[in-house]
């Protein structure tokens, strides 16, 4: 049973206008923003953050018990082009350089022209939670405060300025909460205004309190600031001693615990809006003017704690029930297995997984290993979470999401054609060997264009072996041309960050102490994830060449790449031919055996790169393509497993579209081959219909599926059970639909809030 | 020479969860002896392979034609015409066809292949108390087939479930159950006329066998399609009720409505208009069949 203040509360946020926005932020951010233009980087964001929430509506819904809202308007038509306006008086004239300098790395140009460049971050990290409830916000302050008295960073003005604003930004907060107090008490609710005095400053002492000032340090940091996409850490293991403290002092009951802990999840979806980041088509996110608005905020819980010992605690029963109860779409939980968690939860776990809810479950047995071999210490190791879009962090100790999506079909091309591509690629990327990693796809991430690879030294392979030589030649001149540029980036940046503070340097570990921002080195742990993608695509590509030219040695090497270089004119027989052959998928060894050698050669170049690096970032590699696998084909050839040219890739682990044929145990037998203990992240998406797994012999076979597929060194997984005739009648009536809440890829999105294409993909991919 | 000796079939279905108990994987055998008026796999009944054209799929390129080495297939004013006796089932125009509107239905197997197959997920069955099912068509027809692969399982500890309609000699039966786990046993009805007027088929010798199955200490579900108007009267139910009620290894009775039992959607437009006219159970069949059973100490699964 829910809360009835949160039942009322989803309703209402379904109901909400697409266009509801906290406009107030965005005049109250241009006004602090001119009128501190004079002041140090650092000292300017802390007094705008000041000066926003010294002002920003306070906001108490009734029934809550856990306060933190933003007020929303609909904007009219003037206030709309005002705002749409303050994107091109900051960005129109940056160049694409100074773009790097200034930021390095973001999603999309959609992205990034909500953002004025003062607070710019990227959020994707997590904050030490843990300390900002056990120390407070006061202690947070008085201990820059202490650094800069000490006197220790006297002769560095930059790093003043940093500490300067650092003790702006806690106390503005310490104002927010404030004022929060004061409401509270003016509207004759005593209890939240008490707990709001308290936590303004000090430290919380109840599970309540923890919760609640978590809170507002999210709302402050993901609405204001615009730091969004939070992990938040292992909640189930820091909270515990709060919550047990008040059920042995009688202060709690387990329902009312339950109680909060629903409302905090709750919190999450309410500041969202409709839409879906991934459906940048769409109008509701065309037209959005936050900084945030679908950011998941991912809950690690379960998991060892050490080896050999288990985290499943109270509290992680009750978030599988909260999230299971909820069926939101955020927060998103990560359950971490391990080998002999408790039966119990896990079976409440795949309970939960099977009702759609939020809860992906990753794999410790696979992730340790593979964290260790990527260069995370064995002291952190056991900490380790997620952040959306499934990539692996150690909380607090490191800044934010920096990646490449790292196509892995693209060595597959240039092995084939001696180093060169065939050059059928779409767009408007210039066509030219020294344009590979060049700037955009630097700033986005991603390899979108055209690629040359080696061309010295090419001999027309003898045997497979041979090939597969080749690919891996490539794979390597691809990411180390990547990672010398990369390199030479992040020193520009660090040297423009020098004085300047975001969010999240008030709350991770090394940035306040070293008075550094973590873009500078102020943390333990700097990281690019490497996003292996189309591993599918490239498999059944390598699988083909083997069958064909070297085992069957129907078809000579040559053969194929005309008919590729060609997209198969004239040369239907040998696509049908080639699309006929084995796939990734079937649980068919001579096919999943190349799953191994891609991700083999993919984590060995990125250890390689490990050795190599002068920087301060390591590189991490994941098995992901988000929903990046349409563009992603966009400049490819025709590839030898019959796919033709421009189409998509296959999408994160899972087999290319609709040629996994043979069950789902197949599917996860294919998959649980690859080389997980090597792998950091990454989704698989199963589907299943929920006929095959209703009542409770179904939720025990599917629990023993999944028991399985861990135990064969499977990394991750996440469900949808949902038939196809559901999604074809929510596309008829989206409103009977309104919330079917289904798992894409790192977040969750309600259907009938996608994008036509991105419910397409998921209808055809959808089992009848 | 062991695990050599061939089947054939139609259709392996892994992570099967309606065949028995735990993640199975159901192996359907081609070829059939009971026609029921409702079956879905209509070609599952001969026992041969054969070529399964679909229209809707045909975009007449004439690959087919061009691919077949034995004049069994041509175009004729555009359209692709099939001679049945010329084809010797070669498969090929099947691989030229990039429309997927062919298919060779039924594929042979040699026992130690398809165990291969079935011990793949072994992992599953073990965690999940699952196995194999061995159903059909009338899986009993290709009974040395069938006792070689239930003996190759039952060697690695793999628990076996036969799905049978036991219209078949009693000896036939006998033979293959040291090396059963249990039976899924189908009761399309108790009325004998109305069982001929369904299946084409006498029940007198399915009974017969079904009693002396009861007493040979093997395991036993019975599982009972019920068709809208065919066999859901409540007197069917009683009579199958008092029929079972005394079995000593009866484990329960499933009730399959219908519907549950999925169309399939490949079906050609005549045959699937042909099962439209069937229809399930109306919704309180169940309930009402749960209450009988009950009565009767006879378990609803
Ligand atoms: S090859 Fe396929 S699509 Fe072409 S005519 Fe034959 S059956 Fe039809
Ligand atoms: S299966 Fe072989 S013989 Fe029969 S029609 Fe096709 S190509 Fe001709």
């Amino acid at each position: 049973m829910l809360p009835e203040y949160v039942e009322k509360s989803i309703d209402q946020w379904f109901k909400k206008s697409d266009e509801a926005t906290f406009f107030e932020r965005i005049e109250l951010q241009e006004e602090a923003v001119k009128k501190y233009y004079d002041k140090p980087y650092a000292v300017r964001y802390g007094k705008v953050l000041n000066y926003i929430l010294e002002r920003m509506t306070v906001v108490i819904n009734e029934g809550e018990k856990i306060a933190g809202s933003v007020k929303e308007i609909i904007p009219d038509d003037e206030q709309r082009e005002w705002a749409e306006n303050l994107s091109c008086e900051w960005w129109d004239d940056v160049s694409e350089e100074e773009k790097q300098r200034r930021i390095m790395f973001y999603y999309s140009p959609g992205w990034i022209k909500r953002r004025n460049p003062l607070l710019f971050t990227f959020g994707h990290l997590s904050f030490d939670w843990e300390a900002i409830i056990n120390k407070g916000l006061g202690w947070h302050a008085e201990r820059a405060q202490g650094l800069i008295d000490s006197g220790e960073f006297a002769d560095d003005q930059d790093k003043i300025d940093f500490l300067t604003g650092a003790v702006e930004c806690y106390k503005a907060q310490t104002v927010l909460i404030n004022r929060y107090a004061d409401e509270a008490g003016k509207a004759g609710n005593d209890a939240l205004s008490a707990v709001c005095r308290k936590i303004a400053c000090e430290p919380a002492e109840t599970l309540y309190e923890a919760l609640q000032l978590i809170w507002f340090v999210v709302l402050i940091s993901q609405k204001v600031a615009g730091c969004g996409v939070f992990c938040f850490d292992r909640m189930d293991q820091y909270l515990l001693p709060y919550f047990e403290k008040d059920i042995a002092e009688g202060r709690l009951t387990e329902e009312e615990a339950f109680g909060l802990i629903v409302e905090f999840f709750n919190k999450n979806n309410e500041i969202l809006d409709h839409g879906d980041h991934m459906s940048q088509e769409s109008d509701v996110v065309k037209n959005n003017l936050e900084v945030t608005y679908d950011d998941p905020n991912y809950i690690i819980i379960a998991g060892l704690l050490s080896k050999g010992v288990s985290g499943v605690n109270k509290l992680s029963h009750m978030m599988i029930r909260a999230q299971h109860e909820l069926g939101l779409r955020n927060p998103f939980v990560v359950v971490r297995w391990h080998e002999g968690i408790d039966p119990e939860f896990w079976s409440e776990v795949c309970d939960s997984m099977r009702s759609n809810s939020t809860v992906v479950v990753y794999n410790d047995e696979t992730m340790i290993p593979a964290l260790l071999e990527f260069g995370i210490d064995e002291e952190d190791v056991y900490g380790y979470g997620f952040y959306g879009c499934n990539d692996p962090l150690i909380p607090k100790k490191e800044g934010g999401l920096r990646q490449l999506w790292v196509n892995l079909v693209w060595p597959f091309e240039l092995a084939l054609n001696g180093g060169s591509a065939f050059c059928v690629g779409a767009g408007d990327w210039v066509h030219d060997p020294s344009a590979n990693f060049d700037m955009r796809d630097r700033l986005i991430g991603l390899m979108s264009g055209v690629y040359s690879g080696d061309t010295e030294g090419y001999k027309e392979p003898e045997s497979m072996e041979d090939f597969i030589a080749g690919y891996k030649k490539q794979l390597r001149f691809l990411l180390l041309q990547y990672m010398e540029k990369m390199e030479e980036d992040y020193l520009k940046e660090q040297e423009y960050s020098r004085g300047r503070i975001r969010i999240e340097d008030l709350f991770l570990q090394g940035t306040i102490e070293n008075a550094t921002n973590w873009i500078a080195g102020g943390t333990k742990y700097h990281k690019i994830t490497m996003q292996g993608s189309g591993l599918a695509t490239a498999v059944d590509s390598l699988a083909a060449i083997d069958q064909a030219v070297f085992k069957e040695k129907k078809y000579s090497l040559d053969e194929i790449r005309q008919a590729l270089r060609t997209d198969f004119a004239d040369r239907e027989d040998l696509r049908i031919y080639l699309d006929s052959l084995p796939k990734f998928g079937n649980d068919v060894e001579e096919v999943d055996k190349y799953a191994t050698v891609v991700t083999n050669a993919f984590c060995d170049v990125v250890a390689e790169m490990n050795e190599k690096r002068t920087g301060l970032y390591t590189y991490m590699p994941t098995l992901s393509t988000d929903r990046d696998f349409t563009g992603m084909g966009a400049c490819l050839a025709a590839t030898a497993d019959g796919r033709r040219a421009g189409e998509q890739i296959s999408e994160n682990q899972s087999p290319y579209m609709g040629a996994d044929h043979s069950g789902v145990t197949a599917l996860l037998n294919s998959v649980s081959k690859v080389p997980f203990h090597r792998i950091t992240g990454g989704p698989l998406n199963v589907m299943l219909h929920p006929s095959t797994i209703e009542g409770d012999d179904g939720l025990a076979k599917l629990t023993a599926l999944f028991s399985v597929f861990m135990k064969r060194g499977g990394m991750q997984l996440q469900l949808n059970v949902v038939g196809r005739e559901e999604l074809l009648d929510a596309q008829k009536k989206p409103e009977q639909h309104k919330n079917l809440c289904v798992r894409v890829t790192g977040y969750s999105a309600y259907f009938v809030q996608m994008g036509k294409i991105a419910q397409e993909e998921l209808i055809n991919r959808t089992v009848n | 020479m062991y695990g050599k000796m061939k089947g054939i079939i139609f259709n392996i279905q892994r992570f099967s969860t309606k065949d028995g108990p735990g993640i199975r994987t159901t192996v359907f055998l081609k070829g059939c002896n009971v026609n029921c008026a409702w079956c879905h796999n209509p070609e599952s009944i001969d026992g041969n392979q054969m070529l399964r054209f679909d229209s809707k799929l045909c975009i007449s390129c004439g690959r087919c034609a061009v691919a077949c080495p034995s004049g069994a297939t041509e175009m004729v004013d555009g359209r692709r015409v099939y001679y049945l006796d010329k084809c010797t089932l070669c498969g090929d125009c099947v691989s030229a066809c990039g429309a997927d509107a062919l298919e060779i239905v039924g594929e042979n197997y040699t026992a130690e292949e398809l165990y291969n197959i079935i011990i793949k997920d072994e992992d599953f069955y073990k965690e999940s108390g699952g196995g194999v099912t061995f159903s059909g068509g009338e899986p009993l027809l290709q009974q040395e087939f069938l006792i070689e692969m239930l003996r190759l399982c039952k060697a690695v500890g793999i628990h076996t479930a036969l799905d049978t309609a036991l219209n078949i000699e009693w000896d036939r039966v006998e033979a293959v159950l040291p090396w059963v786990d249990l039976v899924l046993l189908d009761i399309k009805g108790m009325d004998s006329r109305k069982h001929f007027q369904n299946t084409g088929v006498s029940n007198e010798l399915i009974h017969k066998n079904a009693v002396k199955l009861a007493y040979m200490g093997v395991p036993i579900i019975v599982r009972m399609p019920v068709v809208k108007e065919l066999n859901d009267s409540i007197e069917e139910l009683e009579a199958a009720a008092d029929f079972m009620r005394a079995w000593p290894n009866l484990k329960g009775v499933e009730i399959l409505p219908y519907h549950s039992l999925g169309v399939d959607k490949s079906l050609e437009y005549e045959a699937l208009e042909a099962q439209k006219k069937f229809k399930a159970p109306d919704s309180d069949f169940i309930d009402k069949a749960r209450e009988l059973f009950t009565a009767s100490g006879i378990k609803i699964l």
